[in-house]
């Protein structure tokens, strides 16, 4: 039985139809306020292209792209388009085993996305690792005489990997401590007792940024991943939001973070503009290098081609859902829609915003446009 | 009357901007304003004092019944806040006499050193004193620096927490020949690392030497680095925590906080408080912007 299968169970009479069908839709294609899409970036060609490149040569330099916007320009879908772009070319088998690790809310301290990143690897890797080093017993010896910032975290695996008996009854648990462990959490006594005896709190953002490395070699040594690409969203917040004290401290982990990681990690980092206190840390800077702007929508013809990607889209998944193949026509018409509705809600946002010296941004105008869908569709 | 601070005057206006039709405003919107905007427990008063403000200034007579008129520096004001043109703003503020009082106060005076929050007794002696020969109170001295500091016709030391007069410029004053030879001497003095010498150092001497405020140094020195790029070199540094609790003021151009409202509007966030959005505050030490960069450190290259 297949997925396909179980849900033709679930098929129903709908007592309500859905006025989306009509419009060969599942549901309003524009996404509202702050709503980020993986499935859709419309135009930022050189922003991709940049992107693209580096992701193509993924090699042992410092691999970084910064990228600017104003709230609402898109840095948060485009971060998350990415995240997509990386999985789908890594299982197409464009790119090497690179895999996408999307980052925010950066906390109060650089633990606080550490845990992120630790989270994602853990759950990406942690099993097949643990096999990994169960199939090949001189492994872990080898790894951690040749990665020597590895040395401790397979000691702390040791007890995952080898458990001592045929059926473990606290594997889940003794996974749960270690990923605690290795998060940075105080790990309670009883729980420590089931990892190694000994093992160092990771108390200070070094060691922590340490073992991250580690955990990347040991990772790329048996083969299981080659990079992964980080992808950093509210990066300003860290220098907006945050005292000096705790601010400086950041920042200090934050290079420590780039410099370590330079071989395994594309750091992608989106941010408004000039974040207020980020000139302070020139360090900082220059490491994320001259920023790629994200492009306002300048004009009628690109509002459209805004409106068209989004239904394409949306008429791709009703296909989908559908088990049909999909009908050209419908996926490049922009009915129920027209070329002149979409450019008055261009143009009159176009008015507004430029009385105040503001562009048109894709958060302005695609609410707009989810707004003029409602109308149409759950209007009739 | 209790002193009204700049940030409330600011918010005042900026509601009568939103609400004004032509160049009148109806009592009814001017009291809705008030409830707003303040949280005096007595709004009638309050309202009473804000407009004897405003009409003293200039910038509201009466009109019709029930009805106020914003008059033509009303208007100028507004221009000139709109463009975030500190002189012309100050000369809106200046029409204000008990303000006007306080920028002679300081000129003749020079400097004042601010009393700590708790020196009660230094605060009631320079209370006593500015009342004698100013007729200025202590908390009118208090609020209007704030005024002065924001619209760079004063500048406050961080490092001799000392009130300097700050008015002494405007575009031909002072020249950039005097302004450059000042800089030169004030850079020879400086505690210097390998040439560098931190920029917000250099303006606390210049400032005070020439008796301008912060704005003006940024401004000056901007058109000096436009104009004899080789003169000197500017450069980023690394943070360092600022050794003192005085900051910069400078008040904000509305167009720029119109801005932001708008664009928050667009994307259906939360407003920032009123209060927040008027002024800008900075410490000295983290330098001063050209062309977007933040720049911390000063080293001369031609020898004068």
């Amino acid at each position: 039985m297949t997925l396909t299968d179980d849900l033709r169970l679930l098929e129903v009479a709908i007592e309500r139809p859905n006025p989306y069908e009509r419009q060969s839709l599942v549901k309003n294609p524009f996404p509202g306020h702050g709503d980020a899409r993986a499935d859709a970036c419309t135009n930022q060609q050189q922003i991709k292209q940049a992107f693209v490149d580096i992701l193509r040569n993924f090699g042992p330099e410092a691999k970084r792209l910064r990228i600017n916007g104003e709230s609402g320009a898109g840095k948060t879908n485009i971060l998350c388009y990415f995240e997509r772009l990386t999985e789908e070319a890594r299982l197409r088998g464009f790119i090497g085993a690179i895999y996408p690790i999307y980052v925010f809310a950066p906390g109060d301290s650089y633990f606080a996305i550490h845990e992120q990143i630790v989270e994602k690897l853990s759950a990406l890797f942690l099993g097949d690792m643990a096999i990994a080093l169960q199939t090949t017993p001189k492994l872990g010896d080898t790894l951690k005489t040749e990665v020597k910032q590895a040395a401790e975290l397979l000691t702390a695996l040791e007890p995952i990997v080898r458990p001592g008996m045929l059926f473990d009854p606290y594997e889940e648990r003794r996974r749960d401590a270690f990923i605690q462990w290795l998060k940075g959490h105080k790990v309670p006594t009883r729980e420590k007792k089931l990892l190694r005896d000994g093992l160092p709190d990771i108390n200070s953002a070094s060691l922590a940024i340490r073992f991250l490395d580690g955990l990347l070699q040991v990772l790329k040594r048996v083969e299981l991943c080659d990079g992964i690409v980080l992808l950093f969203d509210e990066f300003e917040e860290i220098f907006e939001g945050l005292t000096r004290a705790r601010q400086a401290r950041y920042a200090q982990d934050l290079r420590h973070l780039f410099d370590t990681l330079q071989e395994m990690v594309f750091f992608v980092v989106a941010t408004v503009p000039e974040p207020r206190d980020l000139g302070q840390y020139p360090a900082i800077v220059r490491r994320l290098g001259d920023p790629l702007r994200l492009q306002p929508i300048d004009s009628v013809d690109r509002a459209i081609d805004y409106v068209r990607d989004y239904l394409r889209v949306g008429r791709e998944q009703y296909f989908k859902v559908q088990e049909k193949q999909p009908d050209q026509a419908i996926l490049d018409t922009l009915e129920p829609l027209t070329q002149e509705s979409i450019a008055q809600e261009y143009q009159a946002l176009e008015t507004e915003v430029r009385r105040e010296g503001l562009d048109v941004l894709p958060g302005y105008f695609l609410p707009r446009m989810r707004q003029q869908m409602q109308n149409i569709v759950e209007g009739n | 009357m209790d002193p009204i601070t700049l940030e409330k005057i600011l918010s005042v206006v900026d509601a009568i901007e939103e609400r004004r039709e032509g160049n009148q405003l109806t009592s009814s919107a001017f009291s809705q304003i008030i409830a707003e905007q303040t949280r005096a427990k007595d709004l009638a008063r309050r309202g009473q004092d804000i407009l004897r403000i405003l009409k003293a200034m200039g910038w509201i007579v009466p009109g019709g019944t029930g009805t106020l008129c914003l008059t033509q520096r009303y208007t100028d004001f507004i221009s000139a806040w709109d463009e975030g043109d500190l002189l012309r703003i100050n000369q809106g503020l200046a029409n204000y006499p008990p303000y006007a009082s306080f920028l002679v106060c300081l000129r003749e005076e020079q400097a004042i050193r601010i009393p700590g929050r708790q020196d009660k007794e230094a605060r009631q002696e320079l209370g006593r004193r500015l009342k004698e020969e100013y007729d200025i109170t202590f908390v009118a001295f208090d609020t209007f620096r704030t005024w002065a500091l924001a619209v760079g016709q004063a500048y406050l030391s961080p490092f001799k927490e000392t009130l300097y007069w700050g008015g002494n410029w405007d575009d031909q004053r002072p020249s950039l020949e005097t302004f450059k030879d000042t800089c030169w001497k004030s850079y020879c003095e400086a505690k210097k690392t390998s040439g560098y010498a931190n920029i917000g150092r250099l303006a606390d001497v210049v400032c005070r030497r020439l008796n301008i405020s912060f704005q003006a140094f940024e401004i000056k020195i901007i058109t000096l680095v436009k104009t004899k790029p080789s003169l000197f070199v500017l450069a980023p540094a690394t943070i360092r925590t600022p050794s003192r609790f005085f900051q910069a003021i400078t008040i904000r151009p509305r167009s720029k906080v119109l801005k932001e409202r708008l664009a928050a509007r667009l994307l259906n966030q939360p407003e920032k408080p009123a209060k927040s959005q008027w002024l800008e505050h900075r410490y000295l030490e983290d330098g001063i912007r050209i062309n977007g960069r933040l720049l911390k450190l000063i080293r001369w290259e031609e020898s004068q």
